[in-house]
């Protein structure tokens, strides 16, 4: 999934990562303070060694997990040499509200509850009506 | 947009809303919780808790409630018109009008 932000616009000052095919491109359990914009490459996450879903040049890595949640929730592995943006949460949801502001909370909220709905469907409930 | 909300104040157990109900409202939760019931209405599926906002998803597909909802504890909840939603993603710009689409088909 693409950002609807102009991306070029806001990059030229932050650092590139080249990281090799099989390396890790995010590790489970970082902070989603920093958003991973893919330049070139492709990748792919993966949740407990099994393939989930695949990223192109053009998107922000996981960027649901990025914008619901703390911490990314899956390991994201180069499948191909790839650039990698760095870029601050900050800085994104400040472009993002100078853009639209409610724009930048409904996908924030949306994202979380994607999540949760998703997390619903893979794991137990986990409280019982007395 | 606080200004044109209902702010509900509800107990434990109360309703918000029941399933298959239409989601013309969405929702912040100011206080308390808000649990999302199993279609049984024996089992607690999700919990909402202070400053998160739902139903989004639901009111921009005009769907209806796919669960029912009651008040966990004591909560201070605003509810917003389906109007205003639609109102606010047509001012958006054309990109972030079909990224929040996109998003809301994704919490479907």
């Amino acid at each position: 999934m693409k950002m609807p932000l102009q991306v070029d616009a806001i990059t030229h000052a932050h650092p590139k990562q080249i990281i090799a095919k099989g390396e890790a491109v995010i590790s489970a359990g970082s902070s989603t303070d920093m958003a991973y914009y893919l330049l070139s490459g492709s990748a792919k996450s993966q949740v407990k060694g099994i393939d989930g879903q695949s990223f192109v040049s053009g998107h922000v890595i996981s960027l649901v997990s990025f914008l619901g949640l703390e911490r990314y929730d899956s390991d994201v592995i180069a499948t191909s040499p790839c650039e990698v943006l760095v870029m601050p949460r900050l800085l994104i949801e400040h472009h993002w509200s100078d853009e639209d502001s409610t724009s930048w909370v409904f996908a924030c909220s949306m994202a979380a509850d994607a999540i949760k709905k998703h997390q619903a469907l893979t794991q137990d409930y986990h409280m019982v009506i007395a | 947009m606080t200004g044109i909300c209902d702010a509900l104040k509800m107990i434990s157990g109360e309703v918000l809303f029941r399933e298959g109900q239409i989601a013309d409202r969405f929702y912040l939760i100011e206080q308390g919780n808000v649990l999302i019931l199993d279609q049984a209405g024996q089992n607690v599926i999700r919990v909402y808790e202070t400053d998160q906002l739902f139903g989004l998803p639901e009111v921009l597909a005009k769907a209806v409630w796919r669960h029912t909802a009651i008040v966990g504890s004591r909560a201070l909840i605003k509810a917003f018109p389906a109007e205003l939603l639609f109102q606010r993603v047509e001012q958006m710009p054309l990109t972030h009008q079909d990224f929040i689409q996109d998003m809301a088909r994704l919490g479907q």
